[in-house]
């Protein structure tokens, strides 16, 4: 393996993970790599909870964890958009993705709220206002290369564009509905549902993507949790366990998959206090 | 005789528009609040409820007629907080408003400032989503020539303002965050 140093903007460098190895020219269609996005990191430590743990960690915790996981079952490619402390600029996250050819995309992070009592667990994934706003940005980038050509050029690449766009926002909402049933499943996990919002880190991203929210950090009792070996490993479970039921239901429709269905976990499955 | 007759009347013409422009100007109004058609007027500010959604509170302020000025007023007054001491502030304690400006778009523009909006805000993507959409829903429920909201730091475009939402572009309102 070979790490490559990119120079990100205002002028740091942070370690991109990079695999010499390109990927098999044989490979069906399919759920083949998948990266991972611990959220936050270095200065940036996300929200902090009443007792100081502190976002970044929980979530490189988590998805290092989620990591081996996804591996050890789905025999995956998994990459993850930071390894250690580090700062990495949102945008470089799905450039991330988008450089190894990603096939899904997941961000790890974990909420807070100033109203108490707040707790549970949401997925998100993007709205199509920010995804159209990509698309004109696209369409006006193209215009102002002047011509008459390149505007019916980028009308095209506009609607062209846009089709994309729809079809990962299909699929990220099948994606996002998939993660979010399985941390329902998670005992003493409240759903807050599944929900559309302009995530930064997920603009961008050319595969279906999502954002989980694991839990409420602010939350005394779920910050408790959080810091839980046992809670993690059953939150690493749902997450494994939607991965790999969206990847069978994808790869079904798609005629790439002959295996039988992903049963959900068992809602007998208990968090660690 | 007719070039001279006409060189008076010119001249005559002349003096009559100096003494038009000297003529004592209508004295200022004393009170600026007619002027501007200040007045108190009710608007709709809001706030996180307990079901972790956004429900208007509504108040009294006095503003001016025109929505350009009212504006700068209404969102100076949805960052000082709710009224109801149960209600928590969304923004950090030390935001504040550097302007407030619509365009002829329907773009409000608002730019926020403060230390921990400039260095940096850790929070969750809950709070932040709350505390945008706060000022989202107040400036488009109270002024109607007001489509979407465009959001800036310090008078500079900025990313995010904890790290969660975009906002690169324009935010518009969204009903699913408000209480029904």
């Amino acid at each position: 393996m070979i790490v490559d140093l990119h120079k990100v903007a205002g002028g740091g460098v942070t370690p991109v993970p990079s695999i010499v190895t390109p990927r098999p020219v044989q490979q069906a269609p399919g759920i083949h790599t998948i990266v991972i996005d611990p959220g936050h990191g270095g200065k940036e430590v996300g929200a902090i909870g009443p007792g100081g743990l502190m976002e970044k960690d929980v979530t490189l915790q988590i998805c290092r964890k989620l990591q081996d996981a996804l591996e050890s079952k789905l025999h995956a490619r998994v990459i993850l958009t930071r390894t250690d402390d580090s700062i990495v600029p949102l945008d470089q996250r799905t450039a991330i993705a988008n450089q190894f050819k990603a096939d899904l995309f997941l961000s790890v992070h974990m909420n807070a709220a100033v109203v108490k009592g707040a707790h549970g667990a949401e997925t998100y994934f993007l709205s199509l206002e920010a995804s159209d706003e990509l698309a004109k940005k696209a369409a006006e980038v193209e215009n102002a290369q002047g011509g008459p050509t390149s505007t019916s050029g980028s009308d095209l690449k506009l609607i062209l564009w846009d089709l994309a766009q729809q079809e990962y926002l299909n699929e990220s909402s099948r994606f996002a509905q998939d993660i979010q049933e399985e941390m329902n499943r998670i005992t003493g996990v409240q759903s807050r549902g599944v929900k559309q919002a302009p995530f930064r880190v997920l603009v961008g991203a050319t595969m279906p993507a999502a954002l989980v929210e694991v839990g409420f950090i602010t939350n005394p009792e779920e910050e408790s949790k959080l810091t839980s070996d046992l809670f993690q490993k059953s939150v690493v479970d749902a997450l494994t366990t939607a991965i790999q039921r969206y990847k069978t239901d994808y790869e079904t429709r798609i005629g790439t998959n002959h295996s039988e269905p992903v049963e959900a976990t068992a809602a007998s499955t208990k968090h660690g206090t | 005789m007719g070039h001279s007759f006409r060189r008076w009347i010119a001249l005559g013409s002349a003096v009559a528009a100096l003494a038009a422009c000297h003529r004592a100007a209508p004295p200022l109004t004393r009170n600026l609040n007619v002027e501007n058609k200040v007045a108190m007027r009710s608007v709709s500010l809001y706030y996180e409820s307990p079901d972790l959604l956004l429900a208007p509170e509504p108040r009294s302020l006095p503003l001016p007629e025109n929505p350009a000025g009212a504006l700068d007023l209404v969102v100076r007054e949805l960052l000082k907080g709710s009224v109801n001491a149960g209600v928590p502030r969304l923004f950090p304690d030390d935001a504040v408003l550097r302007g407030a400006y619509l365009l002829p778009d329907g773009t409000a523009l608002i730019d926020l400032g403060g230390p921990t909006l400039s260095q940096g805000w850790n929070t969750g993507s809950h709070q932040e989503l709350m505390a945008l959409y706060s000022l989202v829903q107040t400036v488009t429920a109270n002024f109607p020539e007001a489509k979407q909201v465009r959001v800036l730091v310090n008078g500079e475009p900025a990313e995010t303002l904890a790290g969660h939402i975009s906002l690169t572009d324009a935010l518009r309102p969204n009903a699913a965050l408000v209480s029904r």
